[in-house]
């Protein structure tokens, strides 16, 4: 790959010609760079979202789940046993316009035509993709809640903290390794994602790594290789970075 | 405790040791005949990889090719011909037997020296292909045809006629405003871009680089009007079925049966006044294909009438086969087939076939700006 990134094809034939052209012209054409911040941005709203619902799914776990936790965890799990694409059609069926949700809104009159606007957008991509990544980000931080030692919530309250200052001094910072874990969980696979847009994106959902297989349909290696690591250097910086304020070991071997 | 933890745990040279001699007993069992199946009944037997459209892979057809020979059909599917060029490029025969492509791909194919001939007159089914398809010039090389003839039709809009009254005029409806989002059209650079060349006046796969700049413009327009770019025909049929869009642009008219096959509501299909272009498919034999009888023998066997019609009978493209015209009207599609013209396919002579574009990497450049705008 790294070799292909470094010479050129024409017509369906690689040129052997060491140049860093193919890196060029990721950078010189605004549209592969638009379309590599439009990435960004939908896979950050997809780890947001999937995070935050996690944190207070796997809470709701540890502290209501009771007998029943096992078994929840079990449900959690349940969705990697069945594939990825038939969980990525599943909802074309829900968001369509005879789909699930639309059937449901009309049944009960709360709208007169069916909604347009649920599929074949970043809309749909990112409820999609929610849904695929949920179980690992629910995975880590249950991890983390589990550990965590309830009492020191119950000594601050005692000493006077409410429910909200409880939680940000004392179970935040005590989960935190498995917030960020379910942050790398979640973002990096997201910013490969290629099904999920190619189903349900639409025009306006297209992600990098549509482009970059379009390369490779076309036997343009050198150009989808170049791309495929701008995105591998983005997440290698992105580790680094994340290196200098965080304990990664910590998140790798929770 | 150590023991057994030691007994249980398998050395870095222990692991080589153990894969090295069960490399070196495969190898020398291979050379016991019998043991293993040779490379003359491997090409016999199978299994065929066949590398082609989804539409055409009926599994009740690729079961009975099992049944009645012993060989499997492992079927790979693709949506467009520089894809499957791709795959048989980096594959070869090793890992491809048979690819299907359209009208002039199966001549660069060819040239490039990636696919063999097929004698024809080997092939039982072929004795009742329709002449037009039995002659066909672009395919014809010494020894037969550099691609065992198919299905074929033009491209087409298909619109719902609950929302169009009358057969729109012009591709224009595709860019009108009050379609918005309601409109599809197939999805590729070598579908998007001659769509957008037409309405130019521009031949769709021999733009020049200025052509393609302004066929790119007026592609991003389409673009912002279009709900999305269905990767193949099924999914228009979902669409169009469905009514999450009232028309579309694809590959053949076939889908307004599809359509009502699918239970969707009354379809109709007009080539618009800026023309079109169209297809004939079909199979070509990989040069060294590992299992080339079997590959013959599958041609053989799903383009016999009977299975032929059963194909078109769910693809809803022209058949190629002239006998398989009576067994679809005995299957009750008589009034497909009168609509569709499948009785005569003298038109195809006529057709401005697909072709690869002179220019292919810039249609690519063009499209991938197109998705990224």
């Amino acid at each position: 790959m790294a070799v292909y990134s470094l010479w050129v094809s024409k017509s369906f034939r690689i040129v052997p010609i060491w140049t860093i052209q193919n890196y060029l012209t990721f950078f010189q054409q605004p549209s592969y760079a638009r379309i590599l911040f439009r990435t960004a941005w939908m896979a950050g709203v997809i780890t947001l979202i999937t995070t935050s619902l996690a944190y207070f799914f796997a809470y709701f776990l540890v502290k209501e789940g009771g007998r029943f936790q096992r078994t929840l965890v079990l449900l959690v799990i349940v969705p990697f046993w069945t594939s990825f694409l038939l969980r990525t059609y599943s909802w074309m069926t829900v968001l369509g316009e005879k789909g699930f949700i639309n059937q449901i809104l009309t049944y009960f009159g709360l709208v007169e035509r069916p909604l347009t606007f649920l599929l074949y957008n970043k809309f749909a991509v990112i409820v999609a993709s929610i849904h695929l990544f949920i179980p690992f980000a629910i995975i880590s931080i249950y991890t983390a809640l589990e550990k965590m030692d309830f009492n020191l919530v119950d000594a601050a309250k005692d000493l006077g903290a409410g429910p909200v200052r409880a939680f940000w001094y004392v179970t935040l910072p005590q989960t935190l390794t498995g917030i960020w874990a379910s942050i790398l969980f979640v973002f990096i696979p997201a910013l490969g994602l290629f099904i999920t847009p190619a189903l349900v994106g639409g025009t306006d959902g297209t992600m990098i790594s549509n482009l970059i297989v379009n390369q490779f349909e076309y036997y343009r290696f050198g150009l989808g290789a170049a791309m495929a690591f701008v995105i591998t250097f983005f997440v290698i910086l992105l580790l680094l970075t994340m290196q200098r304020y965080i304990n990664l070991e910590k998140i790798y071997t929770q | 405790m150590n023991t057994t933890k030691r007994r249980l745990e398998m050395t870095r040279r222990g692991f080589l040791t153990r894969v090295g001699v069960f490399g070196a007993g495969l190898a020398a069992a291979s050379r016991l005949p019998g043991l293993l199946p040779d490379l003359a009944s491997a090409a016999e037997v199978g299994p065929v990889n066949w590398l082609g459209w989804s539409s055409y892979a009926i599994p009740e057809v690729m079961d009975g090719f099992k049944k009645t020979t012993g060989s499997a059909v492992n079927f790979i599917p693709f949506n467009d011909n520089s894809e499957a060029f791709t795959k048989l490029k980096i594959g070869g025969g090793d890992q491809y037997d048979l690819i299907m492509a359209d009208a002039f791909w199966p001549v660069k194919y060819y040239e490039e020296k990636l696919t063999q001939v097929i004698d024809v007159n080997s092939i039982d089914s072929a004795k009742t292909l329709f002449p037009e398809f039995r002659n066909f010039p672009i395919w014809k090389a010494e020894g037969g045809l550099i691609a065992y003839p198919n299905a074929w039709a033009p491209f087409c809009l298909i619109y719902n006629k609950k929302y169009f009254s009358s057969p729109p005029t012009s591709w224009e409806i595709l860019w009108d405003p009050k379609y918005k989002n309601r409109v599809s059209v197939r999805g590729g650079a070598t579908y998007v871009l001659p769509l957008c060349a037409l309405m130019l006046g521009y031949e769709p796969f021999d733009m020049t680089p200025p052509q393609i700049a302004q066929a790119k413009d007026l592609a991003i327009k389409l673009k912002r009007n279009i709900k999305t770019f269905p990767s193949i025909s099924g999914e228009t049929t979902r669409l169009l079925a469905d009514e999450t869009v009232w028309a579309g642009y694809d590959s053949q008219p076939g889908i307004v049966w599809r359509v009502k096959m699918a239970g969707g509501p009354p379809m109709g299909w007009t080539i618009p006044k800026e023309g079109t272009h169209g297809w004939v498919d079909g199979d070509m034999l990989a040069k060294g294909a590992a299992h080339k009888d079997a590959a013959l023998k599958w041609i053989n066997y799903r383009q016999n009438p009977e299975n032929h019609a059963l194909m078109i009978s769910k693809a809803f493209s022209g058949p190629t086969n002239r006998a398989a015209i009576a067994i679809l009207k005995k299957m009750g599609l008589g009034e497909a087939v009168e609509a569709l013209g499948y009785e005569n396919p003298e038109p195809v002579l006529k057709m401005k076939l697909q072709k690869p574009p002179t220019y292919l990497d810039q249609y690519n450049d063009a499209y991938n700006e197109v998705l990224a705008s």
